[in-house]
């Protein structure tokens, strides 16, 4: 309770990289609420100290039209919130976006109508989800893995709540993001792009563990390997 | 001293009475309320598939609705509020209010005029009947990004007509634009310069620009989508060199000054009827032009701000650019907290209508500016947060502010007033209900809820949230129905009304309830925005009165 009550509701970021959005969420509360607050005041503060009151007679309130210096006050106020918002935003993204020049992993992810495929090219591992079936995307933790992310049909996108991230896979563009994942945990994770008929059940789970227990399930699939369905752990 | 207008010709009616009447009409106030009738049928149809959504929604794993079925009914409501009602609502008025607020007689091209209002309703019909074909409806989502809408992943001749629908509701859209600013330009009474202009007329001459810029790319998008599915084009088909991302580009380029021209007619609105209710002149007009300039000037280069999460776009630009649009509209927000400072308010239907505006519309704001932030919205992006967000701008903005103008222009339309006590009890109903409604779509949201999909788990924690959304919509209902018995009731009782029962300012009161065939027989001397209210209170004990506008230096040239 407490917790979403700081978090303004959002989760306070699984990954690397969530943990930096969610910190710039709370950034942009703290605008946000001082705005709500005298805008919301001053509507309220209007409608009940200047209504008419009985005996208030018919005689006009005074018929002020401009007042400049107010007006130019109301804009170059906002003009700085706005700048100062904006580089907030610009060095969260950076952040965000930054590629690792040597991930620990790299994993291709294909969208397809309506499941995923989670190709890991240097081991030689493929995991696709069938109907009732989850496809589980298995990283290490606490390293950096790079998602190449492709769609085979149409535009679907790439969403897992609990990291507060998505990225669109699109047909014909290679979308590239890292993901670092401190600490192990299954997270459940969804296309959140409308794609069709069964976009309601285009599912999928993301599992980190620790970096030992990455290379036994790498082992593992290695040796079940040879059908390219692969399974999911 | 009034002025007196040519004497309208001698009276020839150009309009014949009955059905053939209305089919064949030409007259700016007959297509105002074709515009407006349609707009409300619209309005009803894409309110009952909400109640369908919602039902479907109430609780997890129900199955009230198959996924073919709610991909059409969700496609549906999101182009019928969008394309079908929000957007020519305002257009609508415009036809009735533009000519009378700027003292002339009908529209620059009557006949015009009549043609954009048939392509809208043809439009519109050309989509409904669409659930009778074979493949039911267009399920694409209102958005339609391809390559989903391309031949392959939505046959069907569902899909086509809805192309074929929006392409005539545009083509109707660009027309009424090209008419009203050439009303505005060319058509003006003497005296009414451009800076006495009222502002929904501003904003309806501004919104106007933003249909000419927007509607063309859509258009354009559209007919490549019609190519790609009949004639073996490839725009959007990336095998063959074309690009999906295209699609969004020019979809959003089009979608994203559309949010204003679904915006700025409804500020018009409130900005014209809060100083009545204030009894006072609105504070800061300059101010505010120059705001709506800047909004429909900066809301062409924010188009990719739709398109945060694709990869392939300057985020931080589209960002910056999207934030800046907070500074215009909080100047909005500035002009009507002004106005009613230090007034002398009371709060008849259209000024309850115009605060509830206030109220909801600062939540849209303030999440919008949230979203505008690119990270942010790696999160956000389609989730029920947008779904929320966008709701409080179009449902809480714009439809409490076109309810406003319901109320405050229903008796000079008809001649009698609204019920005062069932309109009230209908906005509470509305407002309580709105909120609670898409207030809990914001906490789904951040739970990570996804738009568009058409049932959810029990374990994802969504459960309570949407149920409260469904029994809020249900509230919701009840405020809509109310204002149809109040239509009902009011138009049993005909109470009368008057020429200006508000002791508003603009030309539109100058003349009869509801006005004659060519609009006035006498007008006012225009010496400010508000020209009926300087001759009905031309007698008043002179006031602290500040001269009009800064920017009309004294000789009130334009």
């Amino acid at each position: 309770m407490t917790l979403t009550a700081c978090n303004f509701g959002a989760p306070p970021g699984a990954s690397t990289q969530g943990k930096t959005i969610a910190d710039l969420y709370h950034v942009l509360w703290y605008f946000a609420i001082p705005v709500g607050v005298i805008v919301y005041g001053l509507i309220l503060w209007s409608i009940f100290r200047y209504r008419k009151r009985p005996g208030d007679g018919e005689s006009l309130p005074k018929q002020t039209r401009y007042a400049a210096k107010l007006e130019v006050t109301y804009t170059i106020i906002p003009i700085l919130m706005v700048v100062a918002i904006f580089g907030f935003t610009y060095h969260a993204e950076q952040k965000v976006d930054h590629l690792a020049p040597n991930p620990a992993l790299t994993v291709e992810v294909d969208a397809f109508q309506w499941q995923w495929r989670f190709t890991y090219p240097a081991q030689g591992i493929t995991v696709v989800g069938t109907p009732g079936h989850i496809p589980t995307l298995v990283l290490p933790a606490g390293e950096t893995t790079q998602i190449v992310l492709r769609s085979e049909d149409v535009v679907h996108a790439f969403y897992v709540p609990a990291f507060l991230f998505q990225r669109q896979a699109i047909p014909g563009v290679v979308n590239r993001f890292d993901l670092t994942v401190p600490s192990p945990g299954v997270w459940p994770g969804v296309c959140s792009l409308y794609c069709g008929l069964d976009h309601t059940s285009m599912d999928f789970t993301v599992r980190a563990v620790d970096p030992a227990e990455f290379q036994n399930w790498v082992t593992g699939e290695r040796a079940d390997a040879g059908s390219i369905g692969g399974t999911s752990p | 001293m009034s002025t007196t207008v040519a004497a309208p010709p001698a009276e020839h009616p150009r309009t014949r009475p009955g059905l053939i009447g209305w089919l064949t009409t030409t007259n700016h106030k007959e297509i105002g309320w074709l515009y407006l009738g349609a707009t409300f049928v619209f309005f009803l149809a894409g309110g009952f598939l909400a109640l369908l959504i919602r039902i479907q929604l109430s609780r997890p794993d129900m199955s009230f609705l198959s996924r073919q079925e709610y991909n059409q009914i969700f496609t549906i409501h999101g182009t019928t509020m969008v394309f079908l009602v929000i957007a020519p609502i305002g257009l609508g008025f415009a036809n009735y209010f533009v000519p009378l607020q700027i003292g002339a007689p009908d529209m620059a091209f009557p006949r015009l005029n009549a043609l954009s209002v048939w392509l809208f309703i043809g439009g519109g019909l050309t989509i409904y009947s669409s659930f009778l074909s074979s493949h039911g409806a267009a399920s694409a989502g209102w958005t339609f990004y391809a390559p989903l809408s391309d031949s392959q992943f939505s046959p069907g001749a569902g899909t086509d007509m809805w192309i074929m629908g929006i392409l005539c509701v545009s083509t109707g859209s660009i027309l009424t634009a090209v008419n009203l600013m050439a009303t505005v330009f060319m058509l003006r009474a003497p005296g009414m310069t451009m800076w006495r202009l009222p502002l929904f007329t501003w904003n309806m001459l501004i919104t106007s620009l933003l249909i000419l810029v927007a509607f063309p790319p859509l258009a354009a998008a559209l007919a490549m989508l019609f190519i790609d599915r009949h004639f073996g084009g490839h725009f959007y088909n990336p095998a063959f060199g074309g690009s999906a991302v295209l699609y969004q580009n020019l979809f959003w380029f089009f979608g994203h000054p559309e949010v204003y021209i679904m915006v700025l007619p409804f500020f018009g609105i409130v900005t014209d009827v809060i100083p009545v209710f204030s009894r006072k002149p609105i504070f800061g007009y300059a101010g505010f032009v120059l705001a709506s300039m800047s909004i429909a000037g900066l809301s062409m280069a924010v188009w990719a701000h739709h398109m945060f999460t694709t990869g392939v776009v300057d985020n931080p630009f589209f960002s910056g650019m999207s934030f800046l649009i907070a500074v215009p509209t909080g100047i909005k927000f500035f002009n009507w907290i002004g106005t009613m400072w230090r007034g002398k308010l009371t709060f008849e239907t259209p000024m309850l209508w115009c605060i509830g505006f206030l109220l909801n519309f600062l939540i849209g704001g303030i999440t919008g500016v949230m979203l505008a932030s690119a990270p942010i919205d790696y999160n956000m992006n389609n989730t029920y947060f947008v779904v929320a967000h966008m709701h409080y701008v179009l449902g809480g903005g714009s439809l409490f502010a076109i309810f406003a103008g319901i109320y405050y222009w229903f008796p000079k339309m008809t001649g009698f007033r609204l019920s005062e006590r069932i309109g009230k009890l209908g906005f509470w109903f509305t407002f309580i209900g709105f909120n609670l409604t898409f207030w809990p779509l914001f906490v789904v949201g951040l739970r990570g809820m996804p738009r568009r999909i058409q049932t959810y788990s029990p374990n994802a924690g969504w459960s309570g949230p949407n149920l409260l959304a469904s029994i809020g919509f249900g509230v919701l209902f009840i405020g809509v129905i109310l204002f149809v018995v109040n239509l009902i009731v009011s138009i049993r009782t005909r109470e009368p009304a008057g020429d200006n029962p508000w002791d508003a300012g603009t030309l539109e009161w100058a003349t009869s309830s509801p006005p004659p065939e060519h609009n006035f027989t006498w007008l006012p001397p225009i010496r400010s925005e508000r020209p009926v209210f300087d001759w009905n209170h031309r007698d008043d004990p002179p006031q602290a009165q500040q001269a009009p506008a800064p920017v009309s230096p004294g000789t009130g040239g334009t």
